[in-house]
C-alpha cells in the first residue's frame, strides 16, 4: 500500500516524475475547466438561467460571502485564489469514492504546494493593500519589534500546519479505508468512506478559511 | 520521502494555472453575468420607478380632472335645478293666469247668460202674464187688459199722494205749448182717452194739451210725462222685481 499518490509513478526521467498526484491533479483541473466552460459558454443575464449556471452562481456567491464574513472586505480580489483552493481541495477529496482514484490532496507535496502558495499570497495581498512598510509593520513588528522572530516562526508554522493538517486528514482517511478493505471488505468501509466525504469537504472549507484568515490578517489594520 | 520537490513545484504551477483558468472560465463570466443581471434588474427597477412616477402623475391628473368634472357636474345640476325652478314658476304663473282668465271669461259669460236668461224670462213672463191677465180679465170681468190698465192708471191719477198733489201741478212745463204726453204700449180707445184728458185736467193741469203715443218698447203699461215728473203703471215694475228675485235665486244656487 502506498502512503501517498506520489509513490504511484507512471513515468520518470531524471528528476521529472509523472506520478498519480500530477495525473489526478491534471484530471481534476481538466474536469473543473471543462465543467466551467460548458456552463459559462452560454450564460444568460436574464432571470431565467440554467441549472449549471445556477449551481456555479451559488458556488461563487457562497465563496464570496464566506470571504466577506471572514475578512470584512470586498471579496472580489480574493475569490479566484481562495475559491480555487476550496474547489480544488473539495473536488480532490470528494472524488475519493471512485475506485482506483487517489486524491492529490493525500500527497504532502500537493498540500505543501498549496500551503506555499498561501505563504506567498499573504504578503502579496498584504503589500498590495497596505504597502511594503505598512505590511511589515503590521504583520511582523506587532505587538513589539521584539516579537519579530516569533512572528516569522508563526508564519512558517502556519504554512506547515496547513499542509500537514490537510495531508494527514486525507491520507489517514484513505489509509483507514484501505486497511478496512483488507480486513472487512464488504460493508464496513462504506460509512467510513461517507464520513471521508464529509471530512474532505470540511477540510477544504478549513483550508480555504484559514488561508483567508491569514490574508485578512495581512490586509486589515485590526 | 513524503515530499517530492519536483511535484511540489509542479503542483504550485498547476495550482496557479488552475487559478488562471478558473478565473478565465468560471469567476469572471459568472461574476459578469450576475453583474449584468443585477444591472438589468436595477435598470428594470429604475424604469418601473419612472413608470410608477408617471402613473402617479397620470393618476393625479385624472383625479384632478375627475374632481373638476364633478364640480362642473354639480354646477350644471345646480344651474339646471334653478332653470327648472324658474321655468316651473313661469309655467305655474302662466297656468294661474290662464285659469284666472278662463274663470273671469267664464264668469263674464255666465253673467251674460244670466242676464240674457233673465231678460228672456222677463220678456216671456211679461208676454205670458199679459196674455194670462188679458184672458182672465176678459173671462171674468168682460174687460180687456188694456182697458183695465187704463182704468187703473186713471184711478192712480185721481189718487195721487200728498206730495205728488203738491208738486206735480205746480211744476213748470217742459215745453212751451204745455203739452202732456201719455205713452202706452197699446192704442188707447177714444173713450178712455177722453177720461184720461179729463183726469189730467182735473188733477194736473187744466189748460194742457194731451198727446197720446204708442211705444213698442213698453212691455205692458201706461205712463204720463209732465214737467220732469212721470206717473206710470207698468207691468215692467213687477217684472223687474221678479227678475231681481230670480237672479238672487240663481246666485244662491
Amino acid at each position: 500500500m502506498n502512503l501517498t499518490p506520489d509513490q504511484t509513478i507512471y513515468w520518470q526521467r531524471g528528476i521529472i516524475t509523472i506520478n498519480a498526484t500530477l495525473v489526478f491533479t491534471w484530471l481534476i483541473m481538466f474536469l473543473l475547466v471543462l465543467g466551467s466552460w460548458l456552463v459559462t459558454r452560454k450564460l444568460s443575464p436574464s432571470t431565467n438561467i440554467s441549472r449549471g449556471q445556477n449551481l456555479l452562481e451559488v458556488l461563487v456567491l457562497g465563496i464570496g460571502n464566506q470571504i466577506k464574513e471572514v475578512s470584512q472586505q470586498e471579496p472580489k480580489p480574493y475569490v479566484p485564489f481562495i475559491g480555487t483552493l476550496f474547489i480544488f481541495i473539495a473536488v480532490s477529496n470528494l472524488l475519493s469514492f471512485i475506485p482506483g482514484y487517489q486524491p492529490p490532496t493525500g500527497s504532502l507535496s500537493t498540500t505543501a504546494a498549496l500551503a506555499i502558495c498561501v505563504f506567498f499570497a499573504v504578503p502579496l495581498y498584504g503589500i498590495k493593500k497596505q504597502g511594503l512598510m505598512g505590511y511589515f509593520k503590521k504583520y511582523y513588528l506587532q505587538p513589539t519589534p521584539f516579537m519579530l522572530p516569533f512572528n516569522i516562526i508563526g508564519r512558517f508554522s502556519n504554512t506547515i500546519s496547513l499542509a500537514v493538517r490537510l495531508f494527514g486528514n486525507v491520507m489517514s482517511g484513505t489509509m483507514i479505508v484501505g486497511i478496512l478493505l483488507s480486513i472487512a471488505p464488504l460493508f464496513l468501509p462504506i460509512p467510513l468512506q461517507a464520513m471521508g466525504l464529509l471530512t474532505g469537504a470540511i477540510q477544504a472549507y478549513i483550508f480555504a478559511i484559514l488561508a483567508m484568515v491569514s490574508i485578512a490578517a495581512a490586509t486589515t489594520n485590526n | 520521502m513524503l515530499i517530492d520537490p519536483f511535484v511540489v513545484i509542479a503542483q504550485i504551477i498547476n495550482f496557479l494555472i488552475l487559478v488562471w483558468l478558473l478565473k478565465r472560465f468560471l469567476y469572471k463570466p459568472i461574476t459578469s453575468a450576475m453583474e449584468a443581471r443585477s444591472q438589468r434588474i436595477q435598470s428594470q427597477l429604475a424604469t418601473a420607478a419612472i413608470k410608477e412616477k408617471d402613473a402617479e402623475a397620470e393618476k393625479e391628473l385624472y383625479r384632478q380632472k375627475q374632481q373638476e368634472l364633478e364640480a362642473q357636474k354639480q354646477q350644471w345640476l345646480e344651474q339646471a335645478r334653478q332653470e327648472v325652478a324658474t321655468e316651473k314658476e313661469i309655467l305655474r304663473k302662466q297656468a294661474q293666469d290662464e285659469v284666472n282668465q278662463a274663470r273671469s271669461q267664464w264668469y263674464e259669460s255666465f253673467e251674460q247668460d244670466k242676464q240674457k236668461f233673465a231678460r228672456k224670462m222677463r220678456d216671456s213672463l211679461s208676454e205670458q202674464i199679459a196674455l194670462t191677465a188679458r184672458k182672465v180679465l176678459s173671462d171674468l170681468a168682460n174687460a180687456n187688459l188694456e182697458a183695465q190698465i187704463t182704468e187703473t192708471f186713471i184711478n192712480r191719477l185721481y189718487n195721487l199722494d200728498e206730495l205728488e198733489t203738491e208738486t206735480i201741478p205746480t211744476a213748470p212745463s217742459s215745453n212751451p205749448n204745455n203739452i202732456i204726453t201719455i205713452r202706452s204700449s197699446f192704442i188707447i180707445p177714444d173713450e178712455n182717452r177722453k177720461r184720461l184728458i179729463t183726469a189730467v185736467a182735473e188733477q194736473i193741469a187744466t189748460n194742457a194739451e194731451v198727446q197720446f203715443e204708442t211705444v213698442e218698447d213698453f212691455i205692458c203699461g201706461i205712463e204720463l210725462l209732465y214737467g220732469g215728473y212721470k206717473i206710470s203703471w207698468n207691468l215692467e215694475h213687477y217684472l223687474t222685481e221678479l227678475e231681481s228675485s230670480t237672479l238672487l235665486m240663481v246666485d244662491s244656487h
